[in-house]
């Protein structure tokens, strides 16, 4: 009686054993034949994937609108710690010129989504306070079509989170970027804060063109920013 | 009499080795043949592949990520966004996608008539540099053709899914396969059930033991990979540049893999049923038995 159930409990235990032994006697064979092919696989896919599933949108934080506004001290400075620095497509400040209408959001960073958005900053170019050179385009024919209008005298002011700047337009020029040479427009290195807006030029011209239009502008006022 | 009965359980017992040997063939086999049904109806279906372009929202991104690349072209050429009203439609882009696609499966000749595009856009154009004064440096219908050619070429690129053609290569040779190993494994396995079948005329049971065998393994084969990964959800750590093909992507695997599991599910189910057979016969056959084993008890 005992040996009875035994045997059809192990009649019954066959069920799961025998497929399972059959399944992995096919998986063995058919690893034995295609590991070659089945390593290069799963490289392929291991190459081809991320730690992570990915993110696609870019989403751009408004660091201008910042609840709380620093203020600058007495000594009109202000601590690098309270500053929010703006990250890659972040809109971080207003550049602003009464004179002409120019009234454009300044996004830190130079893509073509963000410049449908408004002007752009170069982000190897410096923030405003920071003492350094600040590259600011956008497209001629939308929020720079107005640089047509700018003369040399006209104050520009960037507005942003910790303070106001203000420049004083110094000149323009047209500049052909593929030409040699000129790079010294491009100088991002100098030792004195300077604003330079830029656009395609000529203006209200159906074309694509190499010459920019280069708004100089020097510093007048705004806090310094210290560490 | 003692060696009679040893030489009647040797043969039992090479029955019992031939019979499971054939259920494990059949098993493969089947695992082969489900496998082909589960491709043909997931992975290589030309209507998943369509379905799934549906589903990830392929077209509208696509839509979308061809008019911004069209529009960045029209702000760096003086234009404005506004020269693309009336030009394209989502409709025709999806209709272009599909016959792309199944042109291209189906080793057709695939083209797409861009003129009205053109047309449309070209005289946009001229409007718009009308009415905003827009200063041509030469000739303004050349001008408009090299924008024009470059607007449609960013249209073109967008329809032609990337590696498709490659793609619809292996759709092709997977068809051509299909032809000559279904009636082969479909064959070759009624071979291994007649086997079965003949070597268990009067245990009617073990037929369909083996049978659930060859059943319940090709399911587990069939399951194991697409569970897993259906489970560890690799598949959507891939990397891909644009959002549109990386959804597509995923949504396609991901229907192509519901397949995998409702098909290794319904084999399963043959697997208990075949077990349910045999343990009804087994009854059956006891039933059957007992009087005359009575009668010769009380003999």
């Amino acid at each position: 009686m005992h040996n009875r159930s035994i045997r059809k409990f192990n009649k019954m235990m066959a069920y799961i054993y025998m497929p399972l032994f059959f399944s992995i006697l096919s998986y063995g064979i058919v690893y034995l034949m295609y590991s070659d092919m089945i390593s290069l696989a799963t490289n392929v896919i291991s190459l081809i994937s991320s730690d992570y599933e990915p993110t696609f949108s870019l989403s751009n934080r408004d660091v201008f609108n910042i609840e709380e506004p620093v203020v600058p001290s007495e000594d009109n400075t202000i601590k690098l710690s309270d500053i929010t620095r703006p990250q890659f497509g972040d809109l971080y400040a207003y550049v602003k010129c009464s004179d002409i209408g120019l009234d454009a959001p300044v996004y830190w960073g130079d893509t073509n989504e963000l410049a449908k958005l408004g002007a752009t900053q170069h982000s190897v170019s410096y923030m405003p306070g920071f003492g350094g050179l600040l590259m600011i385009g956008a497209h001629n024919n939308t929020f720079f079509n107005c640089l047509k209008n700018i003369e040399i005298g006209h104050i520009i002011t960037i507005e942003t989170s910790y303070g106001t700047y203000t420049y004083k337009v110094a000149s323009t020029e047209v500049v052909d970027v593929t030409v040699e040479g000129k790079s010294e427009v491009y100088n991002y290195y100098t030792d004195y804060e300077h604003l330079i807006l830029y656009t395609c030029y000529p203006f209200d011209m159906l074309s694509h063109t190499n010459n920019r239009f280069m708004v100089h502008a020097d510093f007048v006022s705004g806090p310094t920013v210290v560490d | 009499m003692k060696h009679e009965r040893h030489h009647s359980k040797s043969d039992s017992k090479l029955k019992q080795a031939v019979c499971i040997i054939t259920s494990f063939l059949l098993a493969v086999s089947l695992t082969i043949i489900v496998l082909c049904i589960s491709l043909k109806t997931g992975f290589m279906n030309q209507d998943k592949v369509i379905q799934g372009f549906s589903d990830s929202g392929y077209y509208i991104s696509i839509y979308n990520n061809m008019l911004d690349r069209c529009e960045n072209e029209a702000l760096v050429s003086g234009l404005s966004e506004e020269i693309f009203d009336g030009v394209f439609s989502i409709d025709e882009l999806t209709s272009y996608c599909d016959t792309y696609i199944m042109s291209l499966i189906n080793e057709q000749k695939h083209e797409m008539d861009t003129s009205a595009m053109e047309t449309k856009l070209s005289e946009n154009i001229k409007n718009y540099a009308e009415e905003h004064n827009l200063v041509v440096d030469g000739d303004i219908d050349t001008v408009i053709a090299s924008f024009t050619s470059a607007v449609i070429s960013y249209y073109k690129s967008a329809v032609q899914f990337p590696y498709f053609d490659q793609i619809s290569s292996l759709f092709r040779l997977f068809n051509k396969l299909l032809t000559y190993l279904m009636p082969c494994m479909i064959i070759f396995s009624l071979i291994l059930v007649i086997l079965i079948i003949r070597l268990n005329t009067f245990k009617k049971n073990r037929i369909f033991r083996y049978l659930s065998y060859a059943f319940l393994s090709s399911s587990l084969s069939l399951l194991v990979i697409p569970v897993f990964s259906y489970i560890t959800k690799f598949y959507k750590r891939l990397v891909f540049s644009e959002e549109h093909e990386y959804k597509y992507v995923v949504a396609y695997i991901d229907n192509g893999l519901k397949i995998f599991v409702i098909i290794g599910i319904v084999l399963f189910v043959l697997g208990i049923i075949s077990i349910l057979n045999g343990a009804i016969i087994k009854k059956k056959l006891k039933e059957e038995h007992v009087p005359i084993h009575h009668h010769h008890h009380e003999q």
